[in-house]
């Protein structure tokens, strides 16, 4: 029976999703109402049945799937509410909840403490600008992996990718295993952007083709795509002349990259990272706004699905907490901000309620490779923390242990993280 | 005296971001000399990929009057890399039908002895 009023609710049940509200109860929230708008729990992890999820977390290497399902079976442990197959409209800053589904039509609920969990959505053809015609045969990558894997289609006989992200190369590894030719993996960086272990496991052992510094700039075909034209790149972003190069397919795939799914929250006056295009947040992953928690891809879209679950824990304790009336306000915080050579830094903010209760780390994402880093934590200009890695790649996010620094931080407003190379 | 036989395969070590290029090299087929690694885990890594790559192997297979008309699939341990093609026509093969449980044994002795391959979801 649903009630009208909930201690804490989850918008999304994929890895985050799950997490925070197995956490949240756990965390003695009272009353926890999980909501999800496919027909079943797990989100993304359905559909990606290769291995190499739960290293981190279960010490095992496990495909998406069965990562899920350790995560549903804590779950059915919990005493939490579920609507499965229901879609969340709108929610407003007093935590009131507009819900639809085919069975209850459009009702509100209310909530003390609302954990967004939408996780992110896939770049299109638009976000990149590809000129040339509007031919059927052209998926991201992750529709293409949804045909595949659950519904049973193939999308094609002859495939160019187009990005090197994970997801476009685990499907270049999948289409091939399904006999589809796998023409060529095309990506606009001078280097991969997905992890080493895909580009060995998917590319090479398949020998796929890996065009670096080249970009798809024409589209072939009218009613079903013909083929594509690739050219080569310059380091001034410019197409470089006479470097076109034809190639014959019937499916494009993109692969152009993830960003957080934020519509839901597009009409709340929540801040905005604009370098992960997702709410800033605390160390208890809450957002600007007193009770509203966000964790997982909708935050900042993660490399690997441990830490995605991780910070959902944090978000479900933070949850419980402040529904419980336990969350007291910081007296004092300090923000963190990306400098050179990084792109992003999440929490955005560190505050000292309990601080190392909760969050006792930083992530971070480089630009670029680098090598024999140092990491470097500035006040105005000053150095008061440094840290050395042998490699850094934008593929792979850097957590940064704050514990060591427990109670210094709060001598400072604002750290500026710069990257920089011996 | 018959000319020895040398030959090398350049490996990327996978295990974490440094992506070491390690060269092993073999005379006569066997292994006989591994460098460019920086730890102990690479060295092995890259002795295996060099002599028995393996891969855990994944796939989906149509389930019958399920509610949903596939069922995800993995090997027990990962399979011979040379193997991954002769185990896709082995999966394609297998009839299904709902219901499937999670971690049900599809096919035993999967491509070699001691492997299996089982469901990673469950179809009602």
């Amino acid at each position: 029976m649903l009630k009208e009023i909930y201690d804490v609710v989850v918008i999304g049940a994929g890895p985050s999703g799950l997490a925070a509200a197995i956490s949240a109860s756990r965390s003695k929230a009272k009353s926890i109402l999980l909501v999800e708008r496919d027909k079943r729990l797990g989100g993304i992890l359905q559909q990606c049945i290769h291995p190499g999820f739960g290293l981190i977390n279960f010490g095992e290497e496990l495909t998406g799937p069965e990562y899920a399902h350790r995560y549903i079976q804590m779950l059915n442990n919990e005493e939490i509410d579920l609507l499965l197959d229901t879609t969340v409209l709108e929610i407003d800053v007093d935590k009131n909840i507009t819900l639809t589904n085919t069975e209850l039509g459009m009702i509100e609920i209310q909530s003390k403490a609302i954990i967004l969990a939408m996780g992110c959505i896939e770049r299109v053809r638009g976000n990149a600008d590809i000129s040339g015609f509007r031919p059927a045969g052209i998926f991201t990558a992750g529709t293409a992996q949804r045909l595949i894997n659950i519904s049973g289609y193939l999308p094609g006989k002859e495939i160019v990718i187009l990005g090197s992200g994970d997801i476009g190369l685990i499907m270049a590894r999948r289409c091939s295993l399904e006999g589809i030719k796998v023409k060529a993996v095309v990506e606009i960086l001078p280097y991969p952007s997905g992890l080493k272990r895909n580009v060995v496991q998917c590319l090479e052992d398949f020998k796929i083709p890996l065009y670096l510094n080249h970009t798809v700039t024409f589209i072939h075909g009218k009613e079903r795509l013909g083929g594509v034209t690739i050219s080569e790149i310059n380091d001034l972003n410019e197409i470089v002349r006479g470097t076109n190069k034809y190639i014959k397919c019937d499916t494009l795939l993109l692969s152009l990259g993830l960003i957080p799914e934020c519509e839901l929250i597009r009409g709340l006056n929540i801040e905005i990272d604009p370098k992960t295009n997702g709410p800033s947040v605390d160390n208890f992953m809450q957002t600007k706004i007193d009770g509203i928690f966000a964790c997982g891809n909708v935050v900042q879209v993660y490399d690997l699905v441990d830490w995605v679950s991780n910070g959902g824990e944090i978000a479900g304790m933070g949850a419980a907490l402040y529904s419980t009336g336990m969350l007291e306000s910081p007296k004092r915080r300090v923000i963190f901000k990306p400098g050179k050579n990084i792109s992003s830094v999440v929490p955005q903010v560190i505050c000292d309620h309990r601080a190392l209760e909760s969050q006792g780390s930083i992530t971070l994402r480089v630009e670029k490779p680098l090598i024999n880093v140092r990491i470097e934590f500035n006040v105005d200009r000053k150095c008061i923390y440094r840290l050395k890695k042998k490699v850094a790649v934008p593929s792979e996010m850097l957590i940064i242990d704050l514990i060591k620094m427990k109670e210094e931080l709060f001598n400072y407003k604002e750290i500026v993280v710069d990257a920089g190379q011996d | 005296m018959l000319a020895r036989i040398n030959m090398y395969k350049d490996i990327t070590c996978i295990i974490c971001p440094i992506s070491c290029r390690i060269k092993v090299s073999f005379t006569d087929d066997t292994l006989s000399n591994i460098e460019g690694y920086q730890c102990k885990k690479g060295k092995t890594y890259a002795m295996n990929e060099a002599t028995c790559p393996r891969r855990i192997f994944t796939t989906t297979i149509r389930a019958n009057d399920g509610e949903l008309s596939r069922v995800p699939v993995r090997s027990t341990k990962p399979i011979k890399r040379e193997n991954l093609f002769k185990a896709m026509k082995i999966a394609k093969n297998v009839k299904l039908h709902a219901p499937v449980g999670f971690g049900q044994i599809i096919i035993k002795d999967f491509t070699e002895k001691g492997i299996d391959l089982i469901s990673t979801w469950e179809v009602k």
